[in-house]
């Protein structure tokens, strides 16, 4: 019988496993660090919390995007916070250590005095690497990383025709939840497609499930599912809001890839967006979503709404009606019936009376995948803990 | 430095002004001969009895025939010669590729180059994205090319088709010093100077984050685009460039008559040096063949060690203040302001 134990019970309860995590996925892969227009003017920064490592993104008056790792070479103060603008210079609060804009050590107050023979070029911020890609920024730790076009290369052809660049980010839509459950556990219910028909019966019914293609490509997971034929008949009149307008036919559905580690997409008819799962503790993980829609005006979102409000009306329903709308069962959100599932299997796995059920062999694939990719990383670190 | 006799394969205008020349390599020195976008190689040219010797770009596309292309310069024997009298099947003395200034494409490499070409300038630069843009398909390139007018831009027809071919990853803009009546309206009128290169990046941003910058024009265009870019904050480390024929050389300083003690090959070598000489102009007038190429202190091909004595540099683009320190100069730069001067050069 198939079981999701390519991973051990502890990989979701045990903070060693946490800390390794953190220290051998989140901080030696390519992270995401936001969307492109978080950083539009030179001078411009903004610093990410990458694994371990805290990143600062910088734009120089050439348009080029800089990343230091945060830390003055002094002390390690943070050199910079959250996001902001600078002139030309980046200063440390604590000693006044002054950095240029190629992370170079340019001034030391009462050098001289203070410090014999203090060779300044030996003392520049350590420099991350920083790139562009679909829209998104990109850091990674290491100073020669190899191109993030390469780390995506083989999911890419996997991925939706969107242009995110030309779609505009929904005013005061980010959507931020704190979930009491280990961070693999959000990615699997992500990924785990058994779910999708019975769970969400109420809440993703626009897509036709049967029809999804996925699996993994290298660490990434690629999955794609296309609209439910009631929904696609009249698409323009039930569509709740501007369609992107340059996605062929065909490939009109829903794209969902989960890129590794935890950066998962939703790339539909409608709408692009990214669910960054940020691991916060062994059993607190926390997720980001920002999501993009077709510039239009709100007359034209208004006009889409009440066009289509008949037809959602009768399709979108809680997974239970006699439960309270507070309820997730009942709140008719598709996220929050995933929360929900998610913090009650994390309370489950820290039971002594847990004892893991069979995998579903095609529906949940892809969480038997997520964990063994996750197992590759960790392999070399784990001590006596059984395999599998 | 070794000469090889070699033949014309082809000669073909490609403006009013500027001829390509294609040179047959026979397989046996195929290896001496091998080179880098970027790179050019020395010419050495008999024109009515008098010996000449010139440095041309290649033009053409790795792994390509090696052509070079020559702009004709308003008095200038070499150029006019090639524009006017070089024909297929002449035989002509050449010396193996090389030079710094070079972009060796990596497939698995996503950067952003932005090219700034001044004339005839384009050559390198022109070799440089017709390799790159099918070798590296995750790179982005943005070229910024002035010119009189759009009918003598070399490789004008042949840069709309690589747009079109290109055109997610290619941004070509033209500056017209003097646009012709009839001609579409270029990006921008005048030539390249500090507004036009910030305009320019303003407009086209990189994309890809890792972005290198390749200067390549005549006289003072080098200096005033580095500076240019400086003062937006791209550092020294990530441009290159290549200085090219018709330098309006800034004054010398005036020197002194002077010794030159010179370890070359593991021969020594003493020899004089006129006031006012550069010290690499003192040894190829004594037949000492030390490296160079631009003459202009843009490539650094003549870097060597100061190890006695006082020199000044009147051009300096490529040594920084470390560089100095450690004693490096630029040989084709120093003019003596000592009697009794030694350089070494690294082997």
């Amino acid at each position: 019988m198939l079981k999701n134990n390519i991973l051990p019970i502890e990989a979701y309860t045990d903070s060693t496993w946490f800390d390794l995590e953190m220290r051998h996925i989140f901080s030696s892969t390519w992270a995401y660090a936001g969307l492109v227009e978080d950083i539009s003017e030179p001078g411009q920064f903004k610093s990410i919390q990458a694994g371990l490592n805290n990143i600062i993104i910088v734009k120089g008056r050439d348009h080029r995007l800089r990343a230091f790792h945060n830390m003055c070479r002094l002390k390690g103060t943070q050199l910079l916070r959250a996001e902001g603008k600078l002139q030309k210079a980046i200063t440390c609060p604590y000693h006044d250590w002054t950095y240029d804009l190629e992370g170079e050590l340019i001034s030391v107050p009462k050098m001289d005095l203070e410090f014999a023979n203090l060779d300044k070029s030996c003392l520049g911020l350590k420099q991350a690497s920083v790139d562009i890609w679909r829209g998104m920024l990109w850091v990674h730790p290491e100073k020669d990383a190899p191109a993030v076009t390469q780390w995506f290369k083989d999911v890419e052809p996997y991925l939706g025709p969107h242009q995110p660049e030309k779609l505009m980010e929904a005013k005061d839509n980010v959507v931020i939840e704190d979930i009491k459950a280990n961070w693999k556990i959000v990615v699997e219910n992500y990924i785990d497609h058994y779910h999708l028909a019975q769970l969400h019966s109420g809440t993703l019914n626009m897509y036709d499930h049967a029809k999804a293609e996925f699996g993994f490509v290298g660490p990434h997971f690629a999955f794609w599912e296309p609209l439910d034929p009631e929904y696609a008949k009249n698409l323009e009149k039930n569509a709740s809001m501007p369609l992107i307008d340059y996605i062929p036919k065909e490939q009109l559905g829903a794209s969902v890839p989960m890129l590794f580690p935890g950066i998962g997409l939703g790339e539909s008819e409608t709408s692009w967006s990214v669910f960054h799962v940020i691991p916060i503790a062994v059993n607190h993980t926390r997720v980001e979503v920002r999501t993009k829609v077709m510039p239009a005006s709100d007359w034209e979102f208004a006009k889409y709404a009440s066009r289509s409000n008949k037809f959602w009306e009768k399709r979108i329903g809680p997974k239970y009606a006699s439960e309270d709308a507070n309820h997730p069962l009942g709140s008719a959100d598709f996220m929050q019936e995933d929360i929900y599932v998610c913090e009650q299997q994390q309370k489950s796995y820290q039971s002594p009376y847990f004892e893991l059920g069979p995998s579903a062999s095609h529906g949940e694939s892809p969480v038997r995948d997520h964990q063994q990719v996750v197992w590759d990383y960790l392999k070399p670190f784990i001590k006596n803990t059984k395999e599998g | 430095m070794e000469w090889f006799d070699l033949t014309v394969k082809d000669v073909k205008k490609v403006t009013k002004e500027a001829t390509s020349v294609t040179l047959s390599i026979p397989d046996s020195i195929k290896n001496s001969f091998s080179w880098q976008p970027g790179q050019h190689i020395q010419l050495e040219l008999t024109i009515d009895g008098e010996r000449t010797r010139r440095c041309y770009s290649i033009s053409s596309t790795w792994g390509q025939a090696l052509t070079f292309t020559v702009k004709k310069i308003q008095g200038g024997k070499a150029s006019t010669y090639i524009n006017e009298r070089l024909k297929a099947d002449d035989l002509i003395k050449v010396t193996a590729p090389k030079g710094r200034f070079t972009l060796t494409p990596n497939s698995e490499t996503r950067r952003s180059y932005y090219f700034f070409a001044a004339g005839s300038g384009i050559t390198p630069i022109y070799s440089m994205l017709t390799t790159l843009l099918p070798n590296e398909p995750d790179s982005f390139a943005y070229l910024l090319y002035s010119n009189k007018d759009s009918k003598s831009t070399i490789f004008a027809e042949e840069l709309v088709h690589l747009q079109k071919k290109y055109s997610d990853r290619l941004i070509i803009k033209h500056c017209h010093s003097s646009p012709g009546w009839f001609d579409d309206a270029p990006w921008r009128k005048g030539r390249i100077d500090t507004d036009a290169v910030h305009a320019f990046i303003n407009e086209c941003p990189p994309y890809a984050q890792d972005a290198q910058y390749y200067l390549c024009g005549p006289g003072s265009f080098i200096p005033d685009l580095k500076k240019a870019l400086n003062e937006i904050d791209v550092p020294n480390t990530r441009i290159h460039m290549e200085s090219f024929g018709g330098a309006k050389t800034p004054e010398k300083p005036t020197g002194d008559k002077a010794i030159l003690n010179v370890n070359f090959n593991g021969e020594k070598h003493q020899i004089p040096v006129a006031s006012n000489q550069s010290l690499l102009r003192a040894m190829l007038a004594e037949g000492i063949e030390a490296p160079y190429s631009c003459e202009g202190g843009v490539c650094g091909t003549c870097r060597c060690f100061l190890t006695k004595g006082e020199v000044s540099m009147q051009n300096n683009l490529v040594l920084d203040e470390t560089d100095i320190k450690k004693g490096i100069i630029l040989a084709c730069q120093a003019i003596p302001q000592s009697k009794d001067i030694e350089i070494k050069y690294k082997t």
